[in-house]
């Protein structure tokens, strides 16, 4: 148990300091309340015992922030002759207890005896709801806000069948988690599972991605190369960005799905493959297909089930959980004791809107445990937030003319990647993953 | 236990019975096995004196022990007949510092209630302070059992409860100190 004495009279710190010391608790010591709050920035504190009258800032002062930004710091009151009435005041504030100076050795052993017991109940409580934590978690996906049940019902229902799944969602909301889910609850989970992004890969290479190659097929194949098709023999293949997939491989794919066969590039002799076939895409398929972009026979080929993930401003109640759960995660990665957000902080994060969904989130919490030198992540470790608030930012202007000159560039080139990235000069890749940084759609016309 | 050719010094401070620092340095001698020796009697520590309080601060009492005695000794118990405090505490019944060199301990608290008359536990009680004090110059820290003299003793009740003795986990917090 940490503890800290605040308390603006050195001798008072020292004789907390020894008697604490021998009893072989961590303790620290503040001459006021402004030390007191930094250093809690750095450790945690589980008791303070806060002198009442104190020089610029006062007990009573300290105990108000305290109870405001560590609600879980015990606070015992020190208090001399005469200050009853402050010391109720304190009582009524949130403060467990006040010891009249001097006091008794054995009153301020009962005083810890009382906290002792209080903390063994909370951490009994804190083991109780960190179970439920793990109730509301399936597979990897984290949620309890009733859209996400009724998904795991779903997940758990479509798993065993061997019917291919269309996952639609937003980007970022974690539709390669689905995927994964499915294939842990499906008679195939002890063979791989094969995720492919099918925006990143060049259509150029997709056929030997997917089929493999035979040894100097064309330039460059200097070795006999397994595809993906077979790589994932008897597990289940995650197509992700289905929607990218040019229309002469949606033939050769809707040919393996009916077949079970497939040729590698530069190769004659057929090969035997065995796959469920998982596919996911945040474009509007069947507009694709009014526009002739994607196949019917492979959109109704690949999707036999449909799952569609809620975006996260339609499940606003989980964004507590979410938030907690990459808070802990990532605070444990990067070794920072940050354990909590400031109270309106969490107001913030439930007011936006987050068009990134889940990733979004996710990289917002992780960059705000990095850049953070405090315990509590607050507003300010969130400059999009601030930056909602009070208009626009530098940096936000800047990320917004990029989208925009991104956007221009598509709508010339009639949403052809491949095209924009030319008239942008950067690669059809980067343009992909910009596209999907900023979530950029097609204005539906 | 092992030990040095240092000893641990018996300080009587001011006025106090020459059997009181008897019985602790024989403790001393007999619990921890360490060489003792009863040091010549020091003035009366007015310097400690608070007039508010009308009590003599245990903290002045080792800082002015710390600050000027210049024996060879690896430890020394003050043995004082005076009401100490602490700045927190009403009163205690004896003061060290976490692994330092001087603790101070009195008998004042020990005697029989009402009465200056001298109680045949009291001489009892100041020893198993002073061996609970000079745990702490040996970098002991605070033990739950109640039995063991390490354990924190707020009243004479509890002090009373403690054995002559350390319990087996505190003994080998000792001998850990010296290998
Ligand atoms: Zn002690
Ligand atoms: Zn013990």
């Amino acid at each position: 148990m940490s503890i800290m004495i605040v308390d603006d009279e050195m001798v008072v710190r020292e004789s907390f300091y020894h008697w604490f010391k021998q009893s072989g608790y961590r303790i620290d010591t503040a001459e006021n309340g402004m030390e007191a709050l930094k250093k809690m920035e750095q450790n945690h504190i589980d008791v303070m015992f806060v002198d009442i009258k104190m020089p610029k800032m006062s007990g009573i002062e300290l105990l108000e922030k305290i109870k405001q930004e560590y609600p879980e710091t015990i606070v015992v009151i020190i208090t001399a002759f005469g200050s009853i009435e402050t010391a109720v005041q304190a009582m009524k504030m949130g403060a467990a207890d006040y010891l009249l100076k001097p006091f008794k050795p054995e009153q301020l052993n009962l005083v810890m005896e009382k906290i002792i017991q209080q903390q063994k109940v909370s951490a009994e409580f804190n083991y109780l709801k960190s179970r439920l934590n793990q109730i509301t978690r399936f597979e990897n996906i984290i949620g309890q806000s009733p859209v996400m049940k009724k998904l795991f019902d779903i997940i758990q229902e479509v798993a065993i069948s061997d019917a291919t799944i269309l996952i639609l969602g937003e980007t970022g909301t974690g539709k390669e988690l689905v995927a994964k889910a499915i294939h842990a609850k499906s008679n195939r989970n002890q063979c791989p599972f094969v995720a492919i992004n099918c925006g990143t890969i060049p259509d150029s290479l997709m056929a030997s991605e997917l089929f493999g190659h035979q040894k100097g097929a064309f330039t460059g194949a200097s070795n006999t190369r397994k595809g993906f098709l077979e790589v994932v023999s008897g597990g289940t293949l995650f197509l992700d960005e289905v929607g990218e997939i040019s229309s002469k491989m949606q033939v050769d794919l809707l040919r393996v799905l009916e077949d079970k066969k497939i040729v590698r590039v530069g190769n004659s002799y057929p090969v035997d493959v065995d796959f469920r076939l998982i596919s996911a895409t945040r474009r509007n398929l069947k507009k694709q297909m009014e526009r002739n972009l994607f196949r019917a026979d492979f959109f109704y080929r690949i999707n036999v089930v449909t799952i569609e993930i809620p975006p996260l401003r339609e499940r606003k109640d989980d964004i507590p959980l979410l938030a907690d759960h990459f808070l802990k995660k990532y605070s444990g990665e990067t070794k920072k004791q940050i354990d909590r957000f400031s109270k309106n902080t969490m107001t913030r994060l439930l007011g936006y809107d987050w068009p990134g969904n889940v990733r979004e989130l996710e990289n917002a919490i992780e960059r705000a445990v990095v850049v953070s030198k405090k315990k509590a992540l607050s507003t300010e470790d969130f400059p999009f937030l601030e930056a909602t608030k009070t208009g626009q930012t530098k940096q936000l202007s800047l990320l917004e003319s990029e989208k925009a000159c991104l956007c221009q560039a598509l709508e010339t080139a009639g949403w052809n990647v491949t095209q924009a990235a030319k008239l942008l000069d950067i690669n059809r890749v980067t343009l992909h993953k910009k596209i999907k940084r900023y979530n950029l759609k097609r204005a539906e016309h | 236990m092992g030990k040095k050719e240092k000893f641990i010094g018996v300080l009587p401070v001011g006025t106090v019975s020459d059997l009181a620092s008897k019985v602790v340095a024989a403790h001393i001698t007999s619990i921890f096995t360490l060489p003792t020796k009863v040091l010549p009697c020091l003035k009366h520590p007015s310097y400690a004196f608070d007039k508010k309080r009308s009590q003599y601060d245990a903290g002045a009492i080792i800082n002015f022990m710390e600050n000027s005695y210049m024996g060879n000794d690896e430890k020394i118990i003050c043995i004082c007949d005076l009401d100490l405090f602490v700045p927190i505490f009403t009163h205690v019944f004896g003061q060290a510092r976490q692994g330092g060199k001087c603790a101070v301990v009195s008998i004042y608290r020990f005697y029989a209630a009402q009465s200056s008359d001298p109680d045949p536990g009291m001489y009892e009680r100041l020893a198993k302070i002073s061996l609970h004090e000079l745990g702490h110059l040996f970098d002991m820290i605070h033990c739950s059992d109640e039995r063991c003299l390490m354990h924190y003793s707020d009243s004479i009740e509890t002090l009373d409860n403690i054995m002559m003795n350390f319990c087996r986990y505190c003994s080998k917090a000792f001998n850990t100190h010296f290998s």
